[in-house]
């Protein structure tokens, strides 16, 4: 089923950061003797590192049209081509959840890695194409996947930053549906799937709860697909105290 | 509307909190009579038993950020001399095989504990330890904070 790439991307790439974990047995908390630990590790800004890992909820508004979508019937199917336009499905919104992890090469620029995933339902019937016809599943049948690099610029203003920032990576959209091959063919479980680029550029405004955590609101739009849209609400926590400087 | 507030409420509360003001002598690690302010930073500092065999005490330093901006802080500045039981002075020096006690800056809001070894230079037991902290803060220059402890059944601060 083609809904389990998408699904697969994000299990491995979420899975990533956890299994990096470094296991050190510290033996003694006296400068010279710990093993794990040195000197004005965690409290100084030159034994901290700048890094910044966040969660969220965001929300995306895709337009099928102007993308290339490929059906699938079933594992040994050759599969089937799908001009968005001829889909009938103005817009598709879902709603999911973001996890980054970022890295500050500077105390104004910053490079990391986005992942996202959403869920959404279509609530229509894709219109008949290529000699197949569909129906809606009435589930959940919509997931977006998104794996991305970022770049971004960063204006601290005090306890509040804003930040451009550019996403560049893949994005993957994934309609479930029941088809079936001409009018009197069996209906079965398929997919219709959407790999493309992304290349989106995002405005967002940061509030610092506290030297470490930021609250932030974002927003931005694929400029492959000007039509489509994504927002959402991030939550981090950072490495460095107010990512290194508070205000200019 | 519940999960509104714990997006915005609960979740950043969870970040961990700035230090705040008298926050050194909260901890308990070190006496309130032995913090020093210079500056954005409260220093305390407290002296333990030796911790190896040839040093003379342990310094217990916390350090402490009132600032929202990082603060400049240079432990081996600090001065620290010894008094043996048959009233030599003696210097004591900070031990630091690895070369870790670098100057650095005090993290935003950001507070700290280190354990140092103090090695005299000079053989004998010690009765009493001062600590002169008016140089460890550079951008507040020198002032008068000077620390002293006398050992009478443990460390304790003295005048």
């Amino acid at each position: 089923m083609r809904l389990a790439l998408p699904i697969a991307l994000a299990v491995v790439t979420f899975a990533l950061p956890a299994s990096a974990k470094n296991e050190c047995i510290e033996r003694s908390d006296v400068v010279g003797d710990q093993v794990c630990g040195r000197y004005a590790n965690r409290w100084s800004v030159e034994r901290t590192f700048p890094l910044s890992i966040g969660t969220g909820l965001w929300m995306t508004h895709l337009e099928p049209r102007g993308r290339t979508w490929r059906g699938s019937l079933g594992k040994n199917s050759s599969g089937f081509g799908v001009a968005g336009g001829d889909m009938g499905i103005r817009a598709i919104d879902a709603m999911g959840f973001d996890f980054r992890f970022v890295g500050h090469a500077s105390q104004h620029i910053y490079l990391g890695l986005d992942w996202g995933l959403a869920f959404g339902a279509i609530g229509s019937t894709v219109a008949p194409t290529e000699g197949y016809s569909f129906r809606d599943a009435k589930t959940l049948d919509f997931i977006q996947a998104r794996t991305s690099f970022v770049l971004g610029g960063r204006v601290p203003l005090g306890r509040l930053s804003l930040r451009l920032e550019t996403l560049i990576g893949i994005d993957i959209a994934s309609v479930g549906v029941d088809m079936r091959k001409g009018d009197n063919g069996e209906w079965t479980r398929g997919s219709i799937t959407s790999v493309g680029l992304l290349l989106e550029p995002r405005l967002a405004c940061d509030l610092w709860t506290g030297p470490w955590s930021t609250v932030s609101a974002w927003a931005g739009t694929n400029f492959l697909h000007p039509n489509d849209r994504s927002m959402g609400v991030t939550f981090a926590i950072h490495g460095r105290s107010f990512d290194g400087k508070l205000s200019l | 509307m519940r999960w509104l507030a714990f997006a915005f409420v609960i979740l950043p509360a969870c970040g961990p909190a700035a230090y705040s003001v008298g926050g050194v002598a909260r901890t308990g690690d070190v006496d309130a009579r032995a913090v020093r302010t210079l500056g954005c930073l409260d220093v305390g500092v407290a002296v333990k038993p030796a911790f190896h065999d040839d040093d003379a005490a342990l310094l217990v330093l916390r350090v402490g950020n009132r600032c929202l901006r990082p603060a400049a802080f240079d432990v081996r500045a600090a001065s620290i001399v010894g008094v043996t039981v048959d009233g030599r002075t003696s210097p004591l020096e900070l031990v630091d095989p690895r070369a870790e006690l670098i100057p650095v800056h005090v993290d935003a809001g950001a507070q700290g504990i280190e354990k140092i070894r103090l090695r005299a230079r000079e053989p004998g037991e010690l009765r009493r330890l001062c600590i002169d902290l008016g140089h460890v803060a550079p951008e507040v220059g020198v002032v008068d904070a000077r620390v002293c402890f006398t050992n009478v059944a443990g460390w304790q601060v003295s005048s």
